[in-house]
């Protein structure tokens, strides 16, 4: 089974900083004080002592979702024009070598009569 | 003069061998011989050598050898004679076509232009398209506008591809950048419209290939392209196997291309995606560490996110399949960054994954070595916060496998701001060394021994004798050298700790009275019975008879008339399965309380201990029964009356060792 996410236990966007989830943790504890929701409590406690043993926070940081979407929307964005144009620069140019490439190597394959012949007027 | 004359005769001497290479039909050695030769002086061989050549020429052509018609090209440019001598028109014209595209072919444009010439005239007369196209192909050195070639190429009867004859389209490899200036042209281009591994590999190329300033542009860019690859196989959500190669790209990008400060906060980001939603905080399977940990190498190289980077990796566990990987991630880490935490999970790492190792490598050592020198606290924070297990897993790994006297230092260094219960685990690492020079010992001897063995047979024997006999002696040898030294250097802070520290402490003591003042420093830490029956056994062990007594009196003293203690003391002993000689005293001591304290109080260790004192065969005896009258009892009388409930009748303790009739 796969553990809570802390930081969405404490209702905290993920952070490197270790007030805001001292903050966090207080003020959900508020929410859920032991006396009334023990269970709610206990998930608070876990969630802060992953947050807060050693390197827990960074572990925490490292681990939790991050919104790809968003990555990816932006990425798309930045590059997805430049590439189309350079695609088709790119393109033009690969026809062009393609072209020459291909009349390179029917025509040299020809003798020099054949060569005359094909292209006599 | 003189050497008018060595000139003339190395003409004469190729002329010779040009001559015998033309009798035996060899073009190529007859060629090379001939075109040392001034033009004059090939006059008597050209004739026949052209026929030759052109015949070669036209089967080469034939045969499609361009790189050998590319010789031959560079044969007929120096001596136009090898075509033209001999030859109709047609002939030369033939011969000079194939020769101008094999140098075209070879991009020697310059010599092409030249063959083309006496092609020129006629090709304008009888094929003006063809000209066009040629002289377009020659003058723009191979790059001619399309519309100089493709009506020409059209005009070309097409041809079946099912014949068979069709050449295959030709694939052109988009060109490597050569300037700043073409990079991202040249990159962007190749990203769209390469896949994705080919794009990674082909930048990595260009790269290698290019100057330095270049190399970094393309690697940046690349970088750039691989963070979008990611991003967009993330949000296709179909795993991790899929960030693999642009994971590996980008790290590879950070690291030839100098850790540059724009690829800093996509590989931060990748390194994010990579690791969220694994089944955190461990990973395992080596299909999600090795982006994770190929990204966490390159963020590294990074100095502002390289203190993140350590702790976030110090907060993961690896194990199984990932393990491997994990430990060339922490070593590169350790290498450049000294941190207890990283340091601990790389060690405890390291050990799951060679649990049989004798030695720790190198860079554990140093940099446990470095954290010594530098951040001591750190490694006692680290003891003082880990979960047990894990903290006696890596006392115990870092004490069998790293260099004695870096243990030492461990220890000490952690000793002084240790709780006990940190002492307790600590200690763990002085018994271990202790062992360790001990083993060390042990092998020497062993060694020492197996030298004056004259054969295999010989040394089976002795090692099967010896074998058995060595694990025995093995616990009970004094320490000598460094284990000595070690021992003398902690004894006085580790013996409480431990019974093993008594037993040491008692084996290399001096006198009687160092023995027992070290007994009673062990007894006051440990004033319950389990401390004073672990200590009888020690000198037990030790043949400590006189030692073991005043242990016993001790004990007794401590508990005299209380019936409870004496009752739970017993009860202690009996189940620490203690020898008879000191269980019996304690029994005694406590039956002849209980007599003196009737009615029995009730309590259930009170009844497991009266269990215990019949089951060794103490009874309590009646008071007022004389010891004559005992003395004649038998063994039959006595589990006579042992059926018998001695109920309120008074009562006193007999112990086994006052007779068997005395119960």
């Amino acid at each position: 089974m796969t553990p809570e996410e802390p930081f969405a236990v404490l209702g905290l966007e993920p952070t490197m900083d270790p007030l805001a989830v001292k903050s966090a943790y207080f003020a959900a504890l508020s929410r859920h004080p032991p006396h009334q929701d023990m269970e709610g409590f206990q998930r608070l406690r876990r969630a802060y002592e992953a947050l807060t043993r050693p390197g827990g926070l960074a572990a925490a940081y490292l681990t939790s979702p991050v919104d790809v979407q968003k990555l990816a929307r932006e990425a798309r964005e930045r590059f997805d024009a430049p590439l189309e144009k350079a695609a088709v620069v790119a393109r033009a140019e690969r026809t062009r070598a393609e072209t020459v490439a291909q009349w390179v190597e029917r025509c040299s394959r020809m003798s020099w009569d054949e060569a005359l012949r094909a292209f006599a007027r | 003069m003189a050497k008018h004359d060595r000139t003339g005769r190395q003409h004469r001497q190729w002329l010779e061998e040009a001559r015998k290479y033309q009798k035996r039909g060899d073009l190529e050695g007859m060629l090379s011989a001939l075109l040392r030769l001034p033009p004059p002086l090939r006059e008597e061989l050209l004739p026949s050598g052209a026929v030759l050549f052109r015949q070669a020429v036209r089967e080469q052509h034939r045969r499609g050898s361009w790189g050998t018609l590319g010789t031959q090209a560079v044969r007929a440019d120096a001596e136009p004679g090898l075509v033209e001598r001999g030859a109709t028109p047609e002939e030369a014209l033939a011969t000079y076509w194939p020769l101008v595209w094999a140098a075209g072919r070879a991009r020697d444009w310059e010599r092409a232009r030249r063959l083309w010439q006496p092609l020129t005239g006629p090709a304008r007369a009888h094929a003006p398209l063809l000209a066009g196209a040629m002289d377009g192909w020659l003058s723009s050195e191979g790059s001619p506008a399309p519309e100089l070639i493709a009506p020409a190429l059209e005009h070309l009867t097409p041809v079946d591809a099912l014949l068979g004859i069709e050449p295959p389209r030709q694939h052109v490899s988009l060109p490597p950048p050569r300037s700043l200036e073409e990079v991202e042209g040249a990159l962007l281009a190749l990203c769209a419209l390469e896949p994705f591994p080919v794009f990674a590999s082909r930048a990595e190329a260009w790269a290698r290939a290019a100057p330095a300033e270049v190399a970094r542009a393309v690697w940046e860019l690349a970088g750039q392209l691989a963070a979008r690859e990611l991003w967009l196989r993330a949000a296709e959500g179909k795993g991790h196997a899929p960030l693999a190669e642009p994971a590996s790209l980008l790290a590879r990008a950070v690291r030839e291309g100098g850790a540059s400060e724009a690829l800093s906060a996509p590989t931060l980001q990748a390194l994010r995606v990579v690791a969220a939603g694994l089944a955190r905080p461990v990973v395992s399977r080596l299909e999600d560490a090795e982006p994770l940990c190929t990204l966490a190498q390159a963020a590294a190289l990074q100095p502002s996110a390289q203190p993140w980077v350590v702790q976030a990796v110090s907060g993961l566990r690896f194990e199984g399949a990932a393990l491997p990987r994990a430990l060339g991630l922490y070593q590169e880490l350790l290498a450049r960054s000294t941190n207890a935490l990283l340091w601990a999970r790389a060690f405890l790492a390291w050990c799951e994954q060679n649990p049989e190792a004798p030695n720790a490598p190198g860079w554990l050592q140093e940099g446990l070595g470095r954290l010594l020198s530098t951040e001591a606290s750190s490694l006692l924070s680290w003891l003082g916060g880990a979960v047990p297990s894990e903290r006696m897993e890596l006392i115990e790994c870092v004490a069998s496998t790293c260099a004695p006297a870096l243990v030492e230092s461990w220890v000490d260094a952690c000793w002084e701001g240790a709780n006990e219960e940190l002492r307790r685990a600590l200690s763990e690492a002085i018994v271990i060394l202790l062992g360790r020079s001990r083993l060390k010992q042990g092998e020497g001897q062993l060694e020492r021994l197996l030298r004056g063995v004259g054969n295999l047979q010989d040394m089976e024997r002795m090692l099967r004798e010896v074998e058995g006999a060595v694990e025995q002696v093995y616990s009970s040898m004094k320490l000598t050298g460094d284990g000595l030294r070690i021992w003398r250097r902690f004894a006085p802070r580790v013996l409480t700790y431990r019974v093993e520290f008594l037993e040491e402490a008692v084996r290399h003591a001096s006198s009687d009275a160092e023995a027992w003042e070290a007994t009673v420093r062990y007894l006051e830490a440990h004033p319950g019975n389990t401390g004073h029956i672990e200590a009888l056994r020690t000198m037990e062990v030790l043949e400590r008879e006189v030692l073991a007594r005043r242990i016993l009196e001790r004990w007794l003293e401590g508990r005299a008339a209380n019936v409870l203690a004496l009752a739970e003391a017993a009860v202690a002993a009996g189940r620490m399965n203690t020898p008879c000689k000191y269980l019996h005293p304690v029994l005694e001591a406590f039956m002849r309380a209980l007599a003196e304290q009737l009615p029995a109080p009730h309590a259930p260790v009170v009844e497991q201990a009266q269990a215990l004192a019949h089951k060794h065969g103490f009874r309590l005896r009646k008071r007022g029964a004389s010891r004559k009258k005992k003395a004649a009892s038998t063994k039959g009388h006595r589990a006579s009356r042992s059926k018998k409930k001695s109920g309120s009748s008074p009562s006193k303790a007999v112990s086994p060792e006052d007779g068997e009739e005395s119960s």
